[in-house]
């Protein structure tokens, strides 16, 4: 049976880590964008999941909320709401204003 | 590089090591990726700043202290208890917890059965009584293992149950979450729902550990 990279149950895997830190700040604020555009019925948790599951296999063993940026901005290209390069230019502005 | 390090790293030159994704090693790229995708949905009038502040400050609200309001609740109060079982999005709700879009199933520890939960899809958690799921909840340790080797997964956590004991691995999604009433411990009857409360963990409401008195 060909096993989906989202699906793991049963998989092969080590002991669970207990250690664990406070979610970082940037991760609460792309959760609550998120909320945000549900709140709007703009993106729904499944179409999410779908988007998540999708990714190529180097995104998708990223951290929890790494993926969910990057399945973020591949939904909401697809649904015409802004563009991977949008994102890009406006990053690299970010960082400008970061560095001046 | 020093000469001593360059030694032990068995290298001789300077080169980065092969990463996932080429840029997205660099610190701070996802918190800039995110803070770009939300100024963006912001200045296009997708969203505005006052709905992601109010959804931030809702989320901060969140606490695993609100779930153990609930267990508490339900240990000290048979109707709401009885409620709580029958229909879990309901009677939070009548505590002012509102599920969103998703069900809430609460599954109850007794003699015979003891629970745990796992989204071995993705990492489906009941946020709005816990708040953010621990980093583990969301491993692909926890994800690949819950479901095949629960009692194994558990004794990682501290927690050995009997042999005799079922150990039932209820595995949620995007509209179904899943919420663990634990068993009262013995030699706490009699307390109030206050000092219940600060007994009740988060661990002991996913259901990988047994709240002590």
């Amino acid at each position: 049976m060909n096993q989906r990279q989202h699906d793991m149950g049963g998989m092969k895997a080590g002991p669970v880590e207990s250690d664990e830190h406070a979610a970082e700040p940037w991760a609460k604020m792309i959760t609550s964008v998120a909320a945000a555009l549900r709140d709007h019925d703009i993106m729904r948790i499944d179409e999410l999941r779908r988007a998540l599951e999708d990714l190529p296999e180097d995104i998708y063993k990223q951290d929890y909320f790494e993926r969910w940026s990057e399945a973020m901005v591949n939904l909401l290209e697809e649904k015409g709401l802004l563009t991977r390069s949008e994102v890009m230019g406006k990053m690299d502005a970010l960082k400008t204003q970061l560095e001046v | 590089m020093t000469t001593d390090e360059r030694g032990t790293h068995d290298h001789g030159h300077d080169h980065d090591h092969p990463g996932t994704t080429p840029d997205a090693n660099e610190t701070g790229y996802y918190e800039l990726m995110a803070e770009a995708m939300k100024e963006l949905l912001i200045e296009k009038g997708v969203v505005s700043a006052d709905d992601v502040r109010r959804n931030l400050e809702f989320l901060d609200s969140r606490d695993p202290a609100e779930g153990a309001r609930i267990i508490a609740r339900a240990w000290t109060d048979e109707d709401f208890k009885k409620r709580l079982l029958e229909d879990g999005t309901k009677a939070v709700g009548e505590m002012g917890f509102p599920m969103g879009d998703a069900v809430l199933i609460v599954v109850e520890n007794t003699d015979d059965v003891h629970n745990m939960i796992v989204c071995t899809l993705c990492s489906c958690y009941p946020r709005t009584v816990l708040g953010l799921p621990p980093d583990w909840y969301k491993s692909k340790s926890y994800r690949a293992r819950a479901v095949v080797e629960p009692r194994s997964v558990l004794k990682e956590f501290g927690t050995e149950l009997p042999d005799d004991k079922t150990v039932r691995v209820h595995d949620s999604n995007a509209d179904m979450r899943y919420l663990v009433l634990p068993e009262q411990p013995e030699g706490t009857e009699g307390w109030s729902a206050e000092q219940l409360t600060a007994i009740v963990t988060r661990d002991a409401m996913v259901g990988v550990t047994l709240p002590q008195a």
